[in-house]
């Protein structure tokens, strides 16, 4: 089982990354979330395996679990996050380490790397933030499209070109050097 | 209501102040500049510059309104204009972001403004040379495989040193006789003679006559040391350019004529790549004919379809001048380079990955 969980979660961890940043903005919320998030995906990978059910990962998927985690996370009434650690350590027979070993690698590594990308991200939406990040993550515009339900490329690239020419004022603040769009209309 | 004769000047003010609330000329000026601003997208250099031009009457060309792009206002009018033509930004961006390469390659190929690339005039014969370098340019970007994409900077470094070295060679060529009449004008040695000539006639004094002896030997030293370039120095420097060109040519040759099969590493699979390219054709054209068939070169693309392949998925139609609206391009430089900063920030962090 361990083998595939460690090729699944190599496979996606950027998008698992990039989804909990959307709906987060604190390191330790963020890791929160990453933890949450890697926790589900074990749990419904072994479901599926007992299920003999085909384990099937769309480009969408970490974003609705993420989403859907962030939600839970918000509403105290349905926070559920003893469950998810009991149905995980029920399930993950002995690769608790191996699988802990995964979630910790999944997380942020240390709250400056967080707060660096974050001084880019902290006055989008959670759209914005998405947009952005996948732009500077080089997700094809088309991939953005689809997991995104927009409905054609053009529509899917002015919204990403909007949020990174928000992004982009970040620059000048951050950096009186660096010369950018904006910064030229006061040259 | 009259003509407007707009100038530079009256541009520059218009920037400064684009208030066109009481002012009809302002509002013309205003209309003026935004299809301008269009040139690339909606808009084509004729069609700003030669025929919408309605009661304006310009004192200016494309180059000089385009160098406008320096100026803060200017840009500044430009950045609250194209937050209206968002269109023509997402083209900008798409391309940036997208289509960097092919359009940078397509830009550096098609645009030389005059006043930054040197004027070289050009002989019939090298002409001829050009349209050689031309067509071999031609095949050189029918090869699409990836080493022949890898190796067009090279061939392009190469090119253009080829055509600065062609330039002099043909600079030296045509202005030697004329360099050299003008350079040995003994003409100034007799004049300098006459005068000493004369002079002494008159009487002058000795040390006038030494003074005008000491500027004739001057002269005869120059004029001698022209001789000796012309008869020396010039002939090495033709014959190091000559050189030169002749071993720009024969490496650009070597490299255009790269055969992977001789390379040890590459052999198997270069081998085996073409066996399986040669057994896939012959299997679809046998297909098709079954006798002989003939091969159709492929006929390269021009500047408008690559335009349009490379802003098909957007469908919005860019044309050729967009490389003269230095506005516009600005953007999509700027556009590259803030892309690739937060690329080179934020992809590090999100791609790391603790290995055990």
């Amino acid at each position: 089982m361990c083998g595939t969980c460690e090729v699944l979660i190599r496979e996606n961890y950027k998008t698992i990354r990039k989804a909990s940043l959307k709906f987060t903005s604190r390191f330790v919320e963020t890791n929160d979330l990453i933890n949450t998030v890697v926790l589900k995906f074990l749990n419904w990978k072994k479901n599926k395996q007992e299920a003999n059910q085909p384990i099937s990962i769309n480009n969408g998927f970490f974003y609705t679990i993420t989403k859907n985690a962030a939600i839970d996370a918000q509403s105290i009434d349905t926070v559920n996050f003893e469950d998810e650690v009991t149905a995980y350590e029920t399930n993950a027979f002995n690769n608790t380490e191996i699988h802990q070993n995964l979630i910790a690698k999944t997380k942020f590594s240390s709250p400056e790397n967080h707060a660096f990308i974050f001084r880019y991200l902290q006055d989008l939406d959670e759209k914005e933030k998405d947009a952005f990040l996948s732009v500077v993550t080089e997700e094809p515009v088309e991939d953005y499209q689809s997991r995104n339900n927009i409905e054609n490329y053009h529509q899917a690239l002015k919204r990403r070109r909007r949020a990174f020419q928000k992004a982009q004022s970040r620059l000048i603040i951050d950096d009186d050097n660096v010369v950018s769009i904006n910064s030229r209309e006061g040259l | 209501m009259g003509s407007i004769i707009l100038d530079i000047q009256k541009l520059n003010n218009f920037f400064v102040n684009p208030d066109n609330q009481n002012s009809w000329e302002n509002q013309e000026i205003e209309k003026f500049i935004k299809r301008a601003f269009l040139i690339g997208k909606d808009k084509t250099i004729e069609d700003v510059f030669e025929k919408d031009l309605g009661l304006i009457s310009l004192q200016f060309d494309h180059y000089e309104f385009f160098k406008l792009s320096k100026n803060k206002n200017a840009v500044q009018f430009f950045n609250k204009f194209i937050k209206e033509k968002e269109d023509f930004d997402d083209v900008l961006f798409d391309l940036a972001e997208n289509n960097y390469n092919d359009f940078y390659w397509l830009y550096n190929d098609n645009y030389h403004p005059p006043i930054e690339r040197p004027k070289l005039e050009i002989s019939a014969s090298a002409s001829e040379s050009f349209e050689s370098r031309n067509t071999i340019a031609e095949n050189f970007s029918q090869r699409e495989d990836e080493t022949q994409s890898d190796i067009k900077p090279i061939i392009k470094e190469i090119e253009s040193k080829i055509e600065f070295v062609e330039g002099i060679l043909y600079q030296l060529k045509l202005k030697r006789d004329m360099g050299q009449e003008n350079l040995l004008n003994d003409n100034l040695k007799n004049l300098i003679q006459s005068h000493i000539y004369k002079r002494m006639k008159e009487g002058s004094y000795p040390e006038e006559t030494s003074f005008w002896e000491k500027l004739l030997n001057s002269t005869s030293a120059q004029i001698e040391e022209a001789n000796d370039f012309f008869n020396n120095d010039y002939s090495r420097t033709r014959e190091f350019f000559e050189r030169t060109l002749s071993d720009l040519e024969n490496l650009k040759y070597q490299i255009l004529n790269i055969d992977l099969n001789e390379f040890g590493a590459d052999k198997n699979f270069s081998s085996n790549l073409n066996e399986i390219y040669d057994d896939s054709f012959s299997v679809e054209m046998s297909s098709v004919y079954p006798g002989s068939y003939d091969f159709e070169e492929e006929i390269p693309e021009t500047i408008e379809e690559t335009l349009d392949r490379l802003t098909r998925k957007i469908n919005i139609t860019i044309n050729k001048d967009l490389f003269v609206n230095t506005f516009a391009m600005d953007r999509f430089f700027t556009y590259d380079k803030d892309i690739t900063k937060m690329k080179s920030e934020v992809l590090p962090i999100i791609e790391e990955w603790e290995e055990e």
